[in-house]
């Protein structure tokens, strides 16, 4: 399991739409599992409901867990998205 | 003596009245049907041990269904009202797709044997609790959706009918506290006559779905739903916003007999269509239209609209939940653009702020947010966005019939200032080679009195005029409009109004430039021919309103209005303006059921 602290900086956080990008990403890594992380919250990365109800705005820190084969590649896939603010500003 | 026990008597039949906000015109009286929007509790259920397959395998078909049942209404609304409805749809099938939480229900289902009712319940209204706690409503909004699906999937799960429409089989007014647009689409319009919810403002999916179909509807009614039963006699003004519940039968009679009236009349306006908005001495008037969706430049032309006076860009934002992008706006604007063409069609910048939240701009907290951050003021401070509009607008003109209108201006300065960037995305496209109607005509909304003060001053560097009374109202003579405290102070009669409105037109007849109203003023019978008599040129309001406005000017010369415009420019006060132009216009126009309304 490897693991990563990152900040939101898109304007309206993880709302719908980036939401199920990092879904639908989590979800093409079979068999590797992906948690997000915040404060004493734990969510699974492939549940659109779960990533929703964290309702993490502009300036959180999340903590997204990785465990499984391909772990480092997704881990990348996600930073770069939420890093990129999801390609959306 | 006797009034006051006609009164207690109608209070023993429990009759009331109720005020809303009218956002689709015309009468209806029916019996109430009530929609439930609220999510029934399922009580803990348990199964047979080892029928735990079974029962993940009911769900799975309940699932299948409710998918179903939203590809087709995906497709529905694609079809009558264009992809950005269809979109909203999009939210529910993403939930569906929800794997790790439908994997979870089906785990509870077989390890502690349940009901799949409850099992889907117990998941899916915790998600919609924690989602409707949250403190920001993007996210709270989304508990509606959750609530929706899980409400489809139960549906199926025992077999009764789905869609909310279906079991309606008379003439019937829907009551809801608030509605989906998927409520709105299984609409039958033929037998749902009204609509009325708790919820609401003028830019709600419900005023806006109800105003296209054509179904008399009055929002914002805060708890009426609450206190109306299924059956109960509704009378429902979508003029006035006025509600009767169990009207008495002299009221009854009336509005039964409105209710006809304006029906006919409205059939017998489909002949209107074809015919030119010209006075009987030949002055001709632009009867435009205001829109919100591209889809509703069809109703434009059925209802045989000149052209779109004020197309409203917003809608775009809030559909797709963020900024849309060039290519985005651009397929919006030219859909538009082709339907009208070679009719006109006026795209009106962003005008976002307000009393409404833009996703995707992180709007401060106002304390007075009207006259705030909104509109051409975000555009100038985010030129990025606003050259990325005038892009796909500067696209979408290629058939020469687009124009393109800034909203909220308030100093020359700020007119100058988009001008240029707009100049400057023309020279990029002659750079790029893209093509573009370089004659573009480019104009401003009239809406801050500084602007109507000094209409001879900008009429120099515009094309054209748009008046928007809505906004120009309530900034000169203060009054928030969404106040309802001080909701009486609004009003478009007030002398001051029309002496701005006079001078606006006056400039832009001098400039030579065009000068038309738009907002639901342009829209009133009852303002039609004093508009006219100031020497307004066009009229822009829904296209519903079309029909009747073009009737209205048919029916009088040029000079009748300039006379009449002439006698109420002199009257001191806005019940004096609004009094005698009941008068008149009742009396003139006596042998048509046109409803001139108690409230501007």
């Amino acid at each position: 399991m490897i693991s990563r602290k990152l900040t939101l900086q898109n304007k309206l956080g993880l709302h719908a739409r980036p939401a199920s990008r990092i879904v639908k990403l989590a979800t093409r890594y079979k068999g590797t599992t992906v948690e997000l992380v915040r404060g004493g919250d734990i969510v699974n990365g492939k549940s659109i409901l779960g990533v929703m109800m964290l309702a993490a705005g502009m300036g959180t820190e999340l903590e997204i867990r990785v465990d499984g084969p391909q772990e480092a590649d997704l881990l990348e896939e996600i930073a770069e998205l939420i890093n990129n603010k999801f390609y959306e500003e | 003596m006797r009034s006051d026990f006609r009164r207690f008597k109608d209070i023993m039949a429990g009759h009331k009245t109720f005020q809303g906000l009218p956002v689709s015109p015309g009468i209806a009286v029916a019996n109430a049907v009530v929609l439930e929007r609220e999510l029934r509790k399922v009580n803990r259920q348990q199964i047979r041990e080892g029928t735990g397959e079974l029962e993940v395998e009911r769900l799975r078909q309940a699932i299948q269904k409710t998918r179903r049942d939203l590809e087709n209404h995906r497709s529905k609304a694609m079809a009558s009202f264009g992809e950005i409805v269809a979109k909203i749809f999009d939210a529910h099938l993403l939930i569906l797709d929800d794997e790790p939480t439908f994997d979870q229900i089906e785990e509870g289902i077989l390890t502690e044997n349940i009901k799949a009712e409850y099992a889907l319940f117990r998941e899916l209204d915790h998600v919609a609790r924690n989602l409707s706690a949250q403190q920001v409503d993007i996210f709270r909004d989304r508990a509606q959706d959750v609530r929706d699906v899980c409400r489809r999937i139960l549906n199926h799960l025992d077999g009764s009918p789905t869609d909310s429409m279906v079991g309606v089989d008379k003439y019937s007014i829907l009551v809801a506290a608030e509605l989906n647009p998927s409520d709105i689409l299984h609409l039958d319009p033929e037998l749902i006559i009204g609509v009325v919810t708790d919820a609401g403002g003028a830019t709600s999916h419900t005023a806006i779905l109800t105003r296209i179909l054509g179904v008399p509807s009055v929002v914002g009614l805060r708890n009426f739903s609450k206190q109306v039963k299924a059956g109960d006699l509704l009378v429902v003004n979508g003029n006035s916003g006025k509600i009767i519940q169990n009207p008495t039968a002299k009221q009854f009679e009336k509005y039964t007999k409105k209710q006809s009236q304006y029906r006919s009349y409205m059939r017998s306006l489909s002949d209107i269509h074809q015919l030119e908005a010209q006075t009987t001495d030949g002055h001709s008037v632009t009867i435009a239209a205001n829109i919100e969706l591209p889809d509703e430049a069809h109703r434009v032309i059925e209802n045989g609209g000149d052209g779109v006076g004020l197309f409203r860009t917003e809608y775009l934002f809030l559909a797709k939940g963020g900024l849309p992008d060039e290519e985005e706006q651009y397929r919006e604007y030219i859909k538009v653009a082709e339907i009208l063409n070679p009719k006109p069609v006026i795209i009106r910048t962003f005008d976002m702020g307000g009393d409404k939240a833009f996703p995707g701009i992180d709007f401060p907290h106002e304390s007075n947010p009207f006259m705030g951050w909104r509109a051409i003021r975000v555009g100038l401070e985010k030129p990025e966005m606003l050259r990325t509009q005038f892009r796909a607008i500067l696209r979408a003109s290629i058939h020469k019939n687009v124009s393109i209108m800034f909203p909220m201006i308030s100093d020359l300065n700020e007119l100058q200032l988009a001008k240029e960037i707009f100049h400057e995305v023309q020279a990029d496209f002659k750079q790029e080679g893209i093509a573009f109607d370089d004659k573009m005509k480019v104009g401003i909304m009239v809406e801050v009195p500084s602007v109507a003060v000094m209409a001879h001053q900008f009429a120099k560097y515009v094309d054209f005029f748009s008046i928007g009374t809505n906004d120009l109202v309530q900034f000169t003579l203060a009054v928030d409009r969404g106040n309802e405290q001080i909701a009486h102070l609004y009003k478009p009669w007030h002398p001051a109004i029309l002496h701005l409105i006079k001078h606006t037109v006056d400039a832009a007849n001098s400039e030579g430039i065009h000068v038309g109203v738009c907002g639901e003023f342009a829209g009133n019978p009852l303002a039609t021919l004093l508009l006219i008599g100031l020497g307004v040129q066009e009229l822009s309001s829904s296209p519903s309103r079309i029909p009747q406005v073009k009737k209205i000017i048919r029916s009088a010369s040029f000079e009748e209005c300039e006379n009449l415009a002439h006698k109420v420019m002199d009257f001191d006060t806005s019940s004096d303006v609004y009094d005698f132009l009941l008068r008149y216009m009742k009396k003139r126009f006596a042998d048509m059921p046109i409803w001139f309304g108690n409230n501007s």
